[in-house]
């Protein structure tokens, strides 16, 4: 397994904030990058079954998970200094998603490294590995491209993807009004999806 | 307007009219625009999306590659210590369980080899997996799955290993072999038992569910999955808070929200199971409504209204021994029974609490209930009724206005529109009448019903109308036509096979013959009725009813001197009595006060006197000292004291018997005569001749005009008072 710690100098540092969030998280109160792994898989695993139940027809409460947006928020806001979050309110949403994001790619490419670092000593040297690209990272480029083309939508698409936040959750985040984040999250959509 | 990139002109459409957004496009760029090819794919993607995206998926998918999880899927046929996994028995939220069989040419053994997804235990923390497989194996119970031991694969997946149960789900199981609710009981009981295990050692086990109770082949359930079983503890850190695999129905309030889990969310889970195993089985109204009573307590709410797991286990004991129960009838219902038995008169601001209450069941009555749950209502009713107000003492209340209270009430029945329902209250408002000793109404409303009933051949509601009936005839003093209407509805009960009522029936017309001083009829109708005893409906005060019917045979039985009998069903009567969870103040005093004379008529007066002082006791409690029942018991305890020649004992006991006589009755009673004969002979023996003779001469004329000069009383009056006579004389001469 990769140090973490090594790649986490790779990570555009746009805030001091971010360096602040990601020391804390890995050096102080969680002791393994699993236990890290752990709680955004799970993180995760609660947006995706919130979609889904929520397009069903006839979402019970019970059979939704509860609210796992706020499991990570949870744990993360324990170990950070409060006062942090409360000034950078919307700074710390933002890159608290940023870094899930973060992960899960990074997660990714390492793995890759693995398996092709594996399959080297397998085959011989002058036979071209295909590169594959994996859904996930035309994805994730896609999102890299939104940010430079729409930052605002971006914003809006990080939010909605990585801390499963809908329409109302991120209208008061953001401070936007409602029907713009539609529009704004509705072309995010739509820009991933062309990008297929 | 000038726009940098297709994606910007898109948002723009977007934000113009997001239905119109192809037929708009042309306004701001034509076909040949560089964009434009851009701008529809966008379009052709909002549109898409907005039937379904797929990104989260994407990104869930993506997510799972976070954890290892689904490595523990892939396990089959793999070597784990001594074990081989050869099948997999199932997966849940928390993992995979394996089934290993040992193949190290040792010993033959099964077990289950449960893997715990590595992101939980990664969640959970260092050492969790360790503490909690300890809690778990500190856990020895018949009807938990038990844990050996807990280790790490070759590829350190950890994993715990576990007692292999080969069984079926209990919900299953019970369909299977067909069970009955107590047999149903019983199995849940156990589970119930597992679980109190668990909570004295600190574990929730926090998913019972049907899936994770097997029954194996002994029968024997045996709970399993401790798996999301956490410590109760308040100092975990929150992410172990946060691990919630709990399958949909059976998860409390506070685990879908997330909140701290206790014992009571396992009580939830219980109710829950008890719900789904007690549905699909068909049972009495009666019995139906004790189980849900008892499911919708453990489903409450508030963790801490839910009953602790030993009341639910008495509750279950109650309910499989038909005893009542305390959460039974509504809380209105049975408090206020409750309250009124501890009063020994209504007064009337309470009786209008009972008139208002039932004017409230009228209005429910006329809202939109279906039928059956209408009737249900009416037979809680009845017996609430029936209940309070008999304990209603004539005069002690205003009893003219009760009456018109009560007429007025009885004539809006018509208004009802279920002509069962209006039977019904009929048959209430008749008993109600009853007990305020207003006889014609409730004869009146009595045959109202059995003729309804009759006609729509509801027997069993016949019957008991026609009890009430000839109840209320034989209080107008017509017994000839009670016993008549009671012979009638015998003869309906054993055509009809109402088997129920055959007790009853019989009970009561032993009573009939019994005042009439005919014991033989009497003896034969109450040998009845306890030969048929175990057919008697079980209703709320069972016991109570069933001691009565015992204390009725044994009483026939020593009035024809069959004193074995006699003392067999009395002690009998005694024991069920005790069976009983209400006190019964007034019916065990009443079985005091026989036994007592029942020893007494057999001359046995130490037993006779220990008995009849707790009846007296009792009586005078219950009734105040001034009361009649305590003059004939005082009486009664004199006349054993005077038998034991304890005659000063016995004295003050008959001269409270007197004055109570002599107030109710007045001078000229027979019975105030005969105390007093009691009286005068207790002066004799010690030796108050004057006395004594004073008061047997102002006896002996009312016991001659009451029973005549030739009658034994009288006779043995006058013997008395030549005897007295005697004495003087002779102290006379040696003075």
């Amino acid at each position: 397994m990769e140090d973490k710690q090594s790649l986490l100098h790779d990570v555009s540092p746009s805030e001091n904030f971010t360096e602040i969030l990601n020391c804390w998280v890995i050096h102080n109160d969680l002791k393994s990058a699993n236990q890290l792994r752990s709680i955004i898989y799970y993180h995760l695993k609660g947006i995706v079954k919130k979609q889904i139940a929520s397009k069903a027809s006839t979402s019970k409460l019970i059979e939704q998970l509860p609210n796992t947006t706020s499991l990570l928020h949870e744990v993360l806001v324990q170990l950070s200094p409060p006062k942090e979050i409360f000034d950078n309110r919307e700074q710390f949403f933002l890159s608290l998603a940023s870094f899930v994001r973060w992960m899960l790619l990074d997660d990714l490419k390492a793995k890759n490294a693995q398996k092709r670092s594996n399959q080297r000593e397998a085959i011989t040297e002058f036979i071209p590995l295909p590169e594959d690209p994996e859904p996930y990272i035309i994805f994730d480029n896609a999102l890299s491209k939104l940010e430079q083309l729409a930052p605002r939508s971006y914003k809006v698409a990080l939010l909605h993807y990585f801390l499963g936040y809908d329409i109302d959750d991120i209208g008061i985040e953001l401070t936007i009004k409602k029907s713009t984040i539609y529009n704004e999250l509705s072309t995010a959509k739509a820009y991933l999806r062309t990008q297929y | 307007m000038k726009f940098d990139t297709p994606l910007a002109l898109f948002q723009h459409l977007l934000s113009i009219d997001e239905n119109n957004m192809e037929a708009n496009l042309p306004n701001f760029i034509n076909e040949k625009h560089e964009f434009y090819a851009d701008v529809t794919a966008l379009i052709t993607a909002h549109e898409e999306n907005k039937k379904q995206t797929s990104f989260n998926e994407l990104i869930g998918k993506q997510a799972e590659q976070l954890v290892e999880d689904n490595a523990i899927h892939e396990l089959l046929n793999t070597q784990v210590g001594v074990y081989k996994l050869t099948k997999k028995l199932g997966q849940g939220g928390m993992g995979a369980v394996y089934l290993g069989e040992r193949n190290d040419g040792q010993l033959e053994q099964k077990v289950a080899i449960k893997f715990v997804y590595p992101s939980i235990v990664a969640l959970a923390g260092e050492g969790f997996l360790q503490k909690e497989a300890q809690h778990l194996a500190n856990l020895d119970h018949t009807n938990i799955a038990k844990i050996f031991t807990v280790g790490y694969t070759n590829e350190n997946i950890p994993y715990m290993l576990m007692e292999y149960v080969d069984g079926t789900p209990i919900d299953q199981y019970c369909e299977e072999s067909n069970l009955e609710l107590d047999a149903r009981l019983s199995l849940f009981k156990k589970v119930c038992d597992a679980v109190q295990t668990a909570h004295k050692n600190m574990v929730i086990h926090a998913d019972i569910k049907p899936s994770n109770i097997l029954v194996d082949k002994q029968g024997e359930p045996k709970l399993m999955d401790f798996g999301i079983a956490k410590r109760i503890s308040q100092n975990e850190v929150s992410a172990q808070k946060n691990i919630s695999a709990a399958s949909h129905n059976y998860a409390s309030p506070e685990q879908v929200n997330n909140e701290n889990l206790t014992t009571a969310s396992d009580i939830f889970a219980l109710g829950q199971n008890l719900k789904y195993l007690s549905e699909d089985i068909k049972l009495k109204p009666l019995k139906r409504n004790e189980v849900q009573s008892v499911i919708k307590q453990c489903l409450h709410q508030e963790p801490d209204s839910r009953p602790s797991l030993t009341k639910l286990m008495t509750y279950l004991d109650d309910i499989k021994k038909d005893r009542s129960l305390e959460t039974y009838s509504s809380s209105l219902f049975y408090t206020t029974r409750k309250l009124i038995s501890r009063y020994k008169a209504l007064s009337f601001s309470t009786m209008t609490a009972v008139i208002l209450l039932i004017a409230f069941m009228f209005n429910l009555v006329n809202s939109n209930i279906e039928l059956e749950k209408q009737s249900e209502i009416a037979e809680e009713s009845l017996e609430f009724l029936e209940g309070s107000l008999l304990q209603l003492q004539a005069g002690d209340i205003n009893h003219k206005t009760v009456k018109e209270l009560v007429q007025s009430r009885a004539d809006e029945i018509e208004n009802v529109e279920s002509a069962d329902v209006q039977a019904k209250l009929n048959y209430i408002f008749g008993r109600i009448a009853h007990n305020i000793d207003e006889f014609d109404i409730s004869m009146t409303l009595a045959q109202k019903a059995i003729d309804f009933f009759g006609k729509n051949q509801k027997y069993y509601s016949q019957l008991r109308a026609m009890t009430s009936q000839a109840e209320a005839i034989r209080k107008k003093g017509d017994v000839n036509k009670a016993i008549a209407i009671y012979k009638e509805a015998l003869e309906i009960a054993i055509t009809h096979d109402i088997n129920t009522s055959i007790p009853t029936i019989n009970n009561n017309l032993g009573g009939i013959y019994f005042s009439l001083n005919d014991y033989e009829n009497a003896y034969i109708h109450f040998l009845e009725t306890i030969s048929n005893i175990d057919k008697l409906e079980r209703r709320l005060d069972h016991y109570g009813s069933e001691a009565m019917m015992y204390q009725n045979f044994a009483s026939a039985a020593g009035q024809l001197n069959k004193y074995d009998e006699a003392e067999k069903y009395f002690k009998l009567a005694q024991q069920t009595l005790n069976k009983s969870s209400d006190k019964n103040l007034g019916q065990k005093a009443e079985l005091n006060s026989q036994l007592g004379f029942f020893y007494l008529h057999q001359e046995q007066y130490d037993l006779a006197s220990e008995y009849l002082t707790s009846s007296l006791r009792s009586t005078i409690d219950l009734y105040g000292k001034d009361h009649l029942n305590v003059a004939y018991k005082s009486f009664n305890l004199a006349k054993t004291y005077q038998g034991l020649k304890q005659y000063t004992k016995a004295q003050p006991f008959i001269e409270q018997a007197e004055k109570i006589f002599l107030t109710k009755f007045g001078e000229q009673d027979y019975r105030l005569a005969i105390v007093r004969n009691g009286l005068a002979d207790c002066l004799y023996f010690q030796g108050q001749n004057e006395e004594a003779l004073s008061i047997i001469e102002k006896t002996i004329p009312v016991l001659t005009g009451f029973f005549g000069a030739d009658h034994t009383r009288t006779t043995d009056a006058l013997e008395s008072k030549a005897d007295i006579e005697k004495a003087i004389a002779k102290s006379d001469s040696e003075v």
